[in-house]
């Protein structure tokens, strides 16, 4: 197979989610490979910003779909979106991530133009005339290598934080506004509103270093000691889901797809075991560290320096030599 | 010197005839605990095995020495020496008003010679005074509130028997004094002759006498009437209870039967659990009627002494009173407790072991719990997860790990069929707990060592046991049907476990379902290679305390082999409760996986432990070792806590001595 | 409101995995088959819901006759009705196929499925499903309730970063339910034993005219992950380890 390739740009708040970099540089070294275009789709109201940092990414070509309707995520029109860009665009293969919006606009897309959607994979290349990707089975515990053989464009969602993303040589690409009917009058689901997450003042994306607490501490008794290794460090108390869920700490320390996704320069996992939902928040730490009992934990696998102890006793060495 | 009975009284004779009505009103009031009791499940099969295991040797012994001579009351010294008084004082006293009737209707000679002075008049007198003492100090006892009487309920009845009995006493004594004044009879009667010299200058008519001898009789025959009324029914439920009681202190040995399961054509079930009266065993109903509430289970229960809501006489109270007012059917019993107090048991049988009635409170509770698993479906939001493992994983905890985990770099023979003596039973726990897995190893080594004849079945998962321990029976049979079939493929006939619980469940419950093995707890089979010879170790002067599993211990009576092994490799002190009374580590009836409100178990036990002053803590269960290992966090950075196996493991290297300082 | 809701049966762990030489599914034994966890909450919200509206709860499931206990289950979680549709399949795509056609023949007002499965992990079911009927959809809802409007429902999704979104849609509609972080409750024997009596309607592909397609994929192979990036693990006692480890730290800080 060869053809276009579109990937799905994601952004909040103003900025553009990282999976786009990740997703646009396995696209750039596909298209070479190929020698097609590389276009980018990205969706929403104000895309001036956007466009401008897309064109400089690596990419052929930026397909903006901006519209007011779109100052609020709403499922149908992106589905409109995508669906109505490919008919035109007519790509081989559709790029997106294995996030909120792959999972939930993705099949719904690949339904909608009679193709074919591989979801949730790890890696993708080509093996003879055919797209090969590799994706994640029974938990994770396998994975299965999968031949694509149905009706193109191939829709494939990216695990995040798996592609590499390196900064690709410029292109000046090229933008194009397609022309999109969002057909207003028959939406059926309307936004009523947004809640974010009562942080109470805390607000760990902010911070350098994050002491985070997983289930392994062993009782909510310990917060206070991972409090003290936080402060040692003048960082941040942080959490996975369970700690949040079980009332140990408030859900504005928690580190996860649905919470909160950091970046400090020090993340200190203790007692996390590694669920994807948590290390897909915070794998783009820029040091991590991991203790843990267990050596078989999933965090190891994503952590650059382990300790495999026990937390009483590391914890409160470390809190000693921070002080130092 | 001889004494006329009836003396003045006449028509004496009468208070004998009374007897009659009295037996019949006696008679009567037992008559109506039976109609209870008879309306619980009985099982009327009864084979030629059954009536072999009844009369055998060791119920028979447990009879006599526990039901007829109550030798559990005796436990609490000072109880017991006042209960003592009372009921041998009573006893003798009844032998000697029964040989007066003897004397009075066949004419035994016993109202004359050295026989009279000796018994009836000194050792009978003594015999009151002695009664009266003991009732003395079990009225004031119970009057000032003794705790674990009056907690949560103090019996009625008890203040009644023992005035009762106070007053019959004295008025014996009375008349006996007056007797001797009037006769002037000398005879070595303490108690009647000080009695006649302090009534010294009082005249005594006859009619007085006379009154007061027929308002004495007619007193004491009204007490044997009341008897089956009182708490001292006791006096023949105690002896029945204990020739009828359960040889396995845990949930019954019966499969679930699952083709009863199968509604009928209206719909309806088989009950399963106890949610009422009616749907236990007319044993259990048995207990309920014989329990006096004297809460020596409520000083033994580890959940009682950690703070929790659970209280075994608590239970027992709420369902004495049910039964005695006979609420058979009424199933709110089971709320009347509640569920989150139902699941703090632990199993542990301190309870069983410590009654002095022999009543069984753990099966009680445990019937409940039956209920609200398996028809209610109620359970602690905790639990839930390790329930569900179970049917996903078919083990308890929430390791994705493979089986084999534990045994990663180790070599460890396969169990063939026909060809391997005995199949290795690891068990879930030193399967998938990162801590427990070295048990696993240990053992591992050691049987490499001494050469047995042992593999292991890859895959293999858990018992079953933890679904049993919650109460829910279905699940359990499913996982052990599943197991038996995997034996039955590899032709098991030993299997060697490492954790008590794995052995419980072998040893009683695989059986009803088809699955018959010869299983060896892990410290009988080292105590036997060490006797044998096949391990060789070195002995240390560490000092090493052992922590009785109640699986192990209690449950199966298995003391020695942990101590004989000990005693081969070091030094052994014993905890202030061991053995028999050894105090739970808090893991069991599925709370390794509960979340536990008031003070923590396993602290507890730990500071017991730590507190001993031993340098190394042995168990024989990895559920012991994991929760005495999270408790000694509290108290020490050091690792004390050990395995058996393990602790066996490190003397086959080197000896285990004590750390110099 | 009347609602379906869409269940699959997984294993509870697999041995000797394996890919048939139709690759067109994977092979294996399983140790346990139970529902699907996400499946799970989406039963006990749908129930809820319907009970709450007053409203009937259909049970639905893609799968061979092994896999009916899941059903058993679900009716002994009360749910009204249950129907399984006959096929092993392994594609998302084949089995929304499948789903869609048997959802067409109910009467419901509401869909609910499950976020992901364990087993295939691919999330695409639920919403492809809805696509193919043409129905407003909403992915990782984590509340649902009848909505102000007649004939919608106001549902909360999750977007990610700790933001929420609050949703009103239009019925019928189908949303996948979002995991929970309670345990579903368990069905208690009693229940699962009177669930079991109870008759559980089964189509085939045949009857419900989807099957046939050709397939979109070829399982090429199946392999244990490759254990790339591995951390440095530091050795030593406490305090030796937490030595390096602040080196470690004070070198990016």
């Amino acid at each position: 197979m060869k053809g276009d390739i579109l990937v799905l740009a994601e952004h909040r708040n103003a900025v553009l989610d990282n999976i786009t970099w990740e997703l646009i540089g396995k696209g750039r070294s596909l298209a070479d490979e190929w020698g097609t275009r590389l276009a980018v789709l990205v969706v929403g109201s104000e895309l001036d910003a956007f466009i401008e940092s897309l064109k400089t990414s690596g990419v052929d070509l930026v397909l903006p779909v901006q519209h007011a309707l779109l100052k609020d995520y709403n499922s149908e029109l992106y589905t409109t979106a995508i669906y109505q860009v490919c008919k035109q665009f007519s790509p081989a293969l559709v790029l997106m991530g294995y996030t909120y919006l792959g999972m939930e606009i993705g099949p719904a897309a690949a339904v909608r133009l009679g193709s074919t959607m591989v979801s949730n994979c790890n890696e993708l290349g080509v093996e003879g005339n055919d797209l090969i990707v590799v994706r994640s089975v029974f938990g994770g515990t396998l994975q299965i290598k999968v031949r694509l053989v149905g009706a193109q464009p191939y829709l494939i969602s990216i695990v995040k934080g798996v592609q590499p993303r390196d900064n690709l040589a410029a292109k000046d690409a090229a933008v194009e506004t397609l022309a999109i009917d969002f057909d207003e009058k028959r939406l059926r689901s309307r936004i009523l509103e947004i809640l974010t997450i009562d942080t109470g003042g805390v607000d760990i994306t902010k911070a350098k270093v994050l002491a985070s607490a997983g289930r392994g501490i062993g009782g909510p008794d310990k917060i206070p000691l991972l409090r003290e290794l936080a402060d040692a460090l003048e960082g941040e108390l942080a959490c996975s889901r369970p700690v949040a869920d079980m009332g140990w700490l408030p859900i504005a320390h928690q580190v996860g797809i649905s919470a909160s996704t950091v970046t400090p320069d020090v993340y200190i996992a203790c007692g996390i075991s590694g669920a994807s939902q948590h290390i897909a928040a915070m794998r783009d730490s820029g040091r991590i560290i991991a203790i843990n009992k267990d050596p078989n934990a999933p965090i190891f696998r994503v952590a650059n320096y382990g300790i495999v102890g026990d937390l009483l006793e590391v914890i409160p060495a470390l809190i000693k030599q921070a002080k130092a | 010197m001889e004494r006329t009975p009836y003396w003045i009284i006449q028509y004496g004779i009468i208070i004998d005839l009374l007897a009659i009505p009295t037996v019949a009103i006696f008679g009567y009031g037992v008559y109506l605990h039976w109609k209870r009791i008879r309306k619980g499940e009985t099982s009327l099969r009864i084979s030629l095995d059954d009536l072999r295991e009844f009369l055998s040797r060791d119920r028979l012994v447990a009879t006599l020495w526990n039901g007829l001579l109550g030798s559990r009351v005796y436990r609490r010294p000072v109880t017991g020496l006042f209960h003592g008084l009372v009921f041998w004082g009573m006893l003798v006293l009844f032998i000697g008003t029964t040989l007066v009737l003897l004397n009075v209707l066949f004419g035994l000679e016993v109202m004359s010679g050295s026989f009279y002075r000796w018994f009836m008049a000194f050792t009978l007198d003594a015999a009151g005074i002695v009664v009266f003492g003991g009732l003395g100090f079990l009225l004031i006892r119970r009057l000032a509130h003794y705790p674990r009487l009056s907690n949560p309920k103090s019996r009625r009845g008890f203040v009644l028997a023992e005035i009762f009995l106070i007053v019959v006493i004295l008025t014996g004594f009375i008349l006996e004094g007056q007797r001797i004044q009037m006769t002037g009879a000398r005879e070595p009667a303490l108690v009647g002759n000080l009695v006649a010299i302090a009534m010294n200058g009082i005249s005594v008519h006859h009619g007085d006498y006379i009154t007061l001898w027929w308002a004495h009789g007619i007193l004491a025959l009204a007490f044997i009437a009341w008897l089956p009324f009182s708490p001292l029914v006791h006096l023949l439920f105690v002896p029945l209870n204990a020739a009828l009681a359960e040889p396995i202190m845990g949930a019954d040995e019966k499969a679930l039967d699952i083709a009863a399961l199968e509604p009928d054509d209206n719909g309806g079930l088989p009950t399963l659990g106890t949610p009422t009266l009616e749907d236990y065993s007319a044993k259990r109903l048995l207990d309920f009627s014989t329990c006096l509430w004297c809460g020596r289970c409520q000083e033994v229960c580890p959940a009682t002494l950690s703070g929790k809501t659970l209280n075994p006489k608590g239970v027992m109270v709420i369902l004495a009173e049910a039964l005695r007012q006979r609420r058979m059917g009424d199933s709110g019993i089971v709320d009347a407790i509640g569920m989150p107090t139902l699941f703090e048991c632990r199993t542990c049988g301190a309870c069983v072991e410590t009654c002095p009635a022999m009543i069984n409170p753990l099966k009680a509770i445990w019937g409940m719990r039956q209920n609200l698993m398996m028809e209610r479906g109620e359970m602690p939001t905790q639990m839930v997860s390790a329930y569900r493992n179970m049917e996903a994983l078919m083990h308890p905890f929430s390791s994705q790990a493979s089986p084999s985990d534990w045994r990663k770099g180790l070599e460890v023979p396969i169990f063939k069929a026909g060809e391997t003596e005995y199949l290795l039973w690891v068990g879930c726990a030193a399967a998938y707990e990162d801590r427990a897995q070295q048990v696993g190893r240990a053992m591992v080594k050691l049987l490499n060592q001494a050469g047995v004849s042992y593999g292991i079945i890859e895959g293999a998962r858990c018992t079953g046991d933890p679904a049993k321990q919650m109460g829910d029976d279905y699940l359990f049979a499913q996982l052990a049907n599943t197991n038996i079939e995997l034996f039955n493929v590899h032709q098991v006939r030993k299997i060697i476990t490492i954790c008590p619980h794995c052995y419980d469940s072998f040893q009683h419950y695989y059986p009803p379902l088809g699955g018959e093995y010869d299983v060896i707890p892990h410290a009988t089979m080292i105590k036997e290679l060490i006797r044998s010879e096949r391990l060789k170790l070195a002995c240390g002067d560490q000092k090493i305390t052992y922590h009785d599993p109640c699986y192990l211990g209690r449950h199966n009576r298995i003391y020695e082999d942990p101590r004989s092994i000990i005693g081969s490799i070091s030094h052994m002190i014993e905890l202030p409760r061991s053995k028999s009374n050894s105090f739970c580590c808090g893991a069991g009836g599925g709370n390794y996986w509960n979340e536990e409100n008031g003070q923590r178990i396993n602290y507890v036990r730990a500071q017991e432990a730590f507190e001993s002053q031993a340098g190394l803590i042995a168990t024989a269960c990895p559920f012991c070792l994991l929760m005495l290992t999270d408790g000694l966090k509290m108290y020490t950075n050091e690792q004390l806590v050990f395995d058996i196996a393990e602790l066996v493991q490190q003397a086959c290297e080197k000896p285990l001595n004590k750390t110099a300082e | 409101m009347n609602i379906l809701v869409c269940t699959k049966a997984v294993p509870g762990f697999v041995n000797n995995p394996s890919v048939p030489e139709t690759h067109d599914r994977l092979d294996y034994e399983a140790g346990s088959i139970v529902i699907n966890e996400s499946d799970d909450y989406a039963l006990e919200a749908g129930i809820k819901l319907a009970k709450k509206s007053g409203g009937k709860t259909v049970v639905l499931t893609c799968g061979p006759l092994s896999v009916q206990k899941i059903l058993q289950a679900g009716l002994g979680k009360d749910a009204d009705a249950a129907l399984r549709i006959d096929a092993d399949l392994f594609e998302p795509v084949a089995t929304a196929r499948a789903l869609a056609a048997a959802i067409q023949k109910q009467e419901y007002d509401l869909v609910i499925t499950g976020v992901e499965s364990s087993d295939v992990m691919a999330a695409q079911v639920g919403i492809s499903i809805a696509e193919m009927l043409g129905l407003p959809f909403a992915y990782a809802v984590t509340e649902i309730e009848p909505g102000e409007r007649k004939k919608t429902i106001r549902i909360t999704k999750e977007l990610g970063y700790g933001k929420k979104q609050v949703e009103e849609l239009n019925l019928p509609a189908l949303v996948c339910f979002q995991t929970g972080t309670e345990p579903p409750s368990f069905v208690p024997v009693r229940k699962m034993m009177l669930a079991q009596r109870k008759p559980i309607k089964s189509l085939t592909l045949t009857e419900l005219d989807a099957g046939g397609q050709p397939p979109s994929i070829e399982i090429v192979d199946i392999f244990s992950p490759k254990e790339a990036g591995m951390a440095e693990i530091i050795d030593g006692d406490p305090a030796t380890q937490a030595s390096a480890v602040m080196q470690k730290i004070r070198e990016v800080l």
